[in-house]
């Protein structure tokens, strides 16, 4: 696979910190001090009480899969000849757009739980998720 | 209880085409977006019975393929709209809720008095002037670029995502969504201007190469070229016009999708796919026009993806959750069937040439309000229901249209 035309994230100043925390291998995002929301997509300022007193901190990278699609036609070459694109629930609420990998496409179903890995590509660490480990997470 | 009528109610009294809708014909070169729009537009006014100078408001659809900076100031210039314009604008992509929103807007623009006839014109070339993996790639970077894109999300997936969910949730299967594609296509046979005209069957919708699951191609939109306008007046004007007058008699929008109460612009910033805001907007505009369900008469409904017309006839209420794939089975939304649904074709057999997608509705319910659609004519139609959507299930217009009564 070539990442010659596949779209890759431009990290911004409100979302450079997560993508570093996927480079350290971790899934962050930012939780209000004040009102205890969790704000995703990353943002200035906190969604629900407008606060600035947002922090990062480290989710457990667990989560259950909402909906998937078996994607058999790529949006270019840059992708694989068959994807699983798909919407995964994490444990602490918030809802990501993402891949699944690792598994058999034929295994996915909805309900499924995951848990997050990170494949690289060129600077940007790309959060995807595969089977839950054995015993592990609460998305199970 | 109907609402009194006042001279300066809005009413449409013209809608038009490009010469060709779907792709060109034969030795016949493609032409550009701002000429679709030009095209449809020259033929509106030629059904309404207008001369270009009446034009003082003008809206348009920003363009996918042929990005301009002020997008509808450069279709006003190519057309040779008059000085004494008093408002040209465009408005936000969203192909599906377009229609929706000219019309909203056009509306409040002429009982504000801020106009007085006003052109809406949309028209694009996905097919010649993208090719179908162009726009494949175009419309896949158009998610969130940081969160969404990267993931490769392919309009189709993007959709295939929302009915896998609705398969999942009430025990429905991928014949429902054939049987939708299969009853567009058999309205197509009818419409001699449609893209697609040949007969299918639920079986040869499941057998078409897949896309993204559950959908396969037949269950997708087409990649077309087109053109479609509308032109709005009041009441007072209309009079003097040509065409019976087609009244706006309701039009509602809700925005977001789901139960946290706030808007959102990305697929994954949604809480229930399902919950589309066609649920309160259908309702708001039906009860804007004083109107029940049995009242309507044909329902046009922005079908981009098989699962569309299913959760838009659910959440309007003329179907129960998890039903929708039955009433297409059973042929209720066919022509002849209790309630007809995109009687031109729809944007899987008629045509999808990006903006003018959503505003063919427009296009056919004004001329089945009419009563001038011959072969496929819903015999009495009276009053009709337009939904449609934008963004990522992000904004949910509906509007009643009738018959002047």
């Amino acid at each position: 696979m070539t990442d010659a035309t596949r779209t890759l994230p431009v990290p911004t100043p409100d979302s450079d910190r997560f993508w570093q925390g996927c480079a350290d291998g971790q899934l962050c995002m930012q939780r209000c001090r004040d009102c205890g929301q969790i704000n995703w997509f990353p943002r200035g300022f906190c969604v629900n009480c407008t606060a600035d007193a947002l922090g990062w901190e480290q989710l457990s990278g667990h989560g259950t899969v909402y909906s998937l699609s078996v994607v058999d036609r790529p949006v270019s070459a840059a992708y694989p000849p068959r994807y699983v694109l798909a919407l995964v629930d994490l444990d602490e609420g918030p809802r990501m757009m993402t891949h699944l990998v690792d598994m058999d496409t034929e295994a996915v179903y909805i309900g499924l739980a995951v848990q997050v890995r990170f494949e690289q590509h060129g600077d940007i660490s790309l959060p995807v998720f595969g089977p839950a480990a054995a015993g592990s997470g609460s998305g199970s | 209880m109907t609402p009194a009528a006042s001279p300066r109610d809005p009413v449409i009294v013209g809608v038009g085409e490009s010469s060709y809708v779907g792709e060109p014909g034969s030795g016949q070169r493609g032409l550009s977006s701002l000429h679709l729009h030009a095209e449809a537009a020259r033929a509106a006014l030629v059904d309404a019975g207008l001369a270009k100078d009446a034009i003082d408001g003008v809206y348009t659809n920003e363009s996918y393929l042929d990005y301009h900076v002020r997008h509808a100031m450069a279709f006003a210039e190519y057309l040779g709209v008059a000085r004494t314009a008093r408002m040209i604008t465009s408005i936000p992509l969203g192909s599906g809720a377009s229609s929706g929103l000219f019309i909203h807007y056009a509306a409040n623009a002429l009982r504000s008095g801020q106009c007085e006839t006003v052109l809406a014109a949309t028209g694009d070339n996905f097919l010649t002037g993208l090719r179908r993996s162009g726009a494949v790639q175009a419309l896949a970077d158009n998610r969130d670029k940081e969160f969404e894109a990267p993931y490769g999300p392919s309009l189709p997936a993007c959709f295939a995502l929302v009915a896998q969910r609705y398969l999942h949730q009430y025990g429905a299967g991928v014949e429902d969504l054939a049987a939708v594609a299969v009853a567009m296509r058999q309205h197509a046979e009818r419409n001699p201007r449609a893209h697609k005209r040949t007969p299918i069957t639920v079986a040869d919708v499941l057998a078409s190469k897949p896309v993204a699951s559950p959908f396969t191609m037949l269950m997708c939109s087409l990649v077309s070229d087109g053109g479609a306008a509308a032109i709005v007046t009041t009441r007072e004007r209309a009079r003097d016009l040509r065409q019976p007058i087609i009244e706006i008699q309701g039009m509602d929008i809700a925005y977001g999708n789901g139960g946290d109460g706030r808007v959102h612009n990305s697929l994954s910033i949604t809480t229930d796919l399902l919950d589309i805001g066609t649920r309160v907007s259908a309702r708001g505009a039906m009860a804007q026009a004083g109107i029940t369900h049995s009242d309507v008469d044909v329902v046009m409904t922005y079908d981009c993806f098989a699962i569309m017309p299913i959760l838009f006839l659910e959440a309007a209420g003329f179907c129960a959750p998890g039903e929708g794939g039955t009433f297409f089975a059973e042929g209720r939304g066919a022509l002849g069937g209790d309630l007809p649904v995109n009687t031109h074709g729809g944007m899987m057999s008629y045509a999808h040439p990006g903006n003018p997608g959503g505003f063919f509705m427009f296009v056919e319910l004004v001329r089945q309000l009419r009563g001038s659609l011959g072969g496929r004519q819903v015999p009495g139609a009276e009053v009709g229901l337009v939904t449609g959507y934008g963004g990522q299930m992000a904004f949910w217009p509906s509007t009643v249209l009738g018959r002047a009564r």
